[in-house]
């Protein structure tokens, strides 16, 4: 991953920030125009001298495009790039408008490049949950682990259970991904969970669904076929309590067994509370 | 025997510079030929699968080996390691090196809804060229080759 991050940001970016933060431990790397690059570990926030030009923008985002803005215009219309071995990257500038629907973004004035990172075991902590799996959701706010802890637990599941990732935003797996999973994993990348989800019951007949970052009001559909299906479902939510999901959402709340709510305090990752819902089977 | 030597090398020199400037009209038209082939097989790529422009080149100058084909792997390099991309080529002029980068400037930085509309209108312009410079390697290349295999043998009878 670091030759391909120092092909992204630039050498002599790259050379700047490993003389800080080692890359094992780095998780961001904010661009903002006119400011100083920053980086972020799980715990703490540092600075470069280092200065953000427009150029520096445009190069890394021509070169996670692989220079063409075309194949990636669904992705940047939504705010992000996805790059390999799971890189994302977030973008802010300004949005073309039409019809209701934001068709691109254009002029950007800031960048976050998230890096991610395996953390095997960290699904141990709920092992017990894992031994006889039955539908959960992690809860948890924005930079707190949730990608980490669903892709660990996607690898202890798949080596008892077929499952299927569906990864909208690859950010579970990608194609150039190093991540290690069982013998029993599939992942369908890049497409809407609504558009693809019926074909993989029907196609990939999986005994586990793992859904990142679904949003109720869109996916609510989603998760209900799944989980009408019989088929079992791990899903991930944006969101600082459990109560509040419960209370906002009953009807979604009410196909999940269990609630885990992760929180970025002291460290990401940190397992807060899980519940075991009342409803559900 | 001095006539004969000075007629033979002078036959050869005109018979090679009658093959260079065939070359030259032929690779002109291979060139824009193939640049039209190309510009074909990107359009249906990104039309089809929205494949990036880098793996449009690589796929393609996997599949076809040619002068224009290496051209191509240039402007990868270029465009992966350079801020601006630099074609080389005895073969174009400078107006036409600027249209062929230019479309790599303008593929590289406009959106997928861009997209067909530059294709359609590159793939005219190319292919007028393309038919023009066909023209060009028939009537001028060839004609230049003939004339200069003609004036060989002529100097040749001259002197002997």
């Amino acid at each position: 991953m670091d030759e391909y991050l120092k092909g992204l940001i630039g050498k002599d970016l790259y050379n700047e920030i490993i003389s800080i933060i080692s890359l094992d431990k780095l998780s961001e790397i904010r661009l903002r125009l006119d400011k100083e690059v920053a980086l972020k570990d799980v715990k703490d926030r540092f600075f470069l001298k280092r200065i953000t030009t427009q150029k520096m923008i445009n190069d890394v985002v021509y070169r996670a495009t692989n220079h063409s803005l075309y194949a990636y215009q669904e992705e940047i219309a939504s705010g992000f790039i996805h790059c390999d071995f799971g890189i994302r990257i977030g973008l802010a500038g300004r949005g073309v408008f039409s019809d209701e629907k934001i068709i691109s973004f254009k002029d950007f004035s800031s960048i976050n490049i998230r890096i991610p990172h395996e953390i095997i075991g960290c699904s141990d902590q709920i092992q017990a949950l894992l031994s006889d799996f039955k539908n959960t959701i992690i809860i948890a706010p924005p930079f707190a682990g949730k990608t980490t802890l669903i892709r660990d637990m996607a690898r202890v599941l798949s080596n008892r259970y077929d499952v299927t990732i569906i990864d909208e935003r690859e950010e579970i797996t990608n194609r150039n991904s190093h991540f290690s999973f069982g013998p029993l994993c599939d992942s369908v990348l890049g497409i809407p969970k609504a558009l693809v989800f019926e074909g993989i019951i029907r196609a990939l007949s999986p005994e586990i669904i793992i859904l990142d970052e679904i949003f109720p009001k869109r996916d609510e559909v989603v998760v209900e076929g799944i989980h009408n299906a019989g088929i079992r479902i791990i899903a991930s939510l944006h969101g600082d309590s459990i109560e509040k999901f419960i209370q906002s959402y009953k009807k979604l709340a009410s196909v999940f067994n269990y609630g885990v709510l992760l929180s970025n305090k002291p460290h990401a990752g940190s397992i807060q509370s899980i519940v075991r819902f009342n409803f559900g089977d | 025997m001095i006539k004969w030597i000075a007629g033979a090398a002078l036959m050869v020199i005109t018979f090679h510079i009658g093959f260079h400037i065939e070359r030259y009209y032929k690779k002109r038209a291979d060139l824009y030929n193939d640049f039209l082939d190309f510009l074909r097989y990107t359009a249906r790529e990104i039309s089809h699968f929205k494949t990036n422009i880098l793996t449009i080149i690589d796929d393609y100058t996997k599949c076809k080996k040619s002068t224009f084909s290496e051209l191509l792997g240039k402007v990868r390099d270029d465009m992966i390691n350079a801020s601006t991309i630099n074609i080389d080529t005895l073969y174009l002029k400078s107006d036409e090196i600027k249209e062929i980068t230019k479309f790599f400037y303008s593929i590289e930085k406009s959106d997928f809804s861009s997209q067909e509309l530059l294709l359609k209108r590159y793939d005219a312009e190319i292919n007028e060229k393309a038919c023009l410079f066909l023209k060009q390697k028939k009537d001028k290349g060839e004609l230049a080759k003939k004339l200069c295999i003609l004036l060989g043998i002529g100097i040749m009878i001259v002197l002997i």
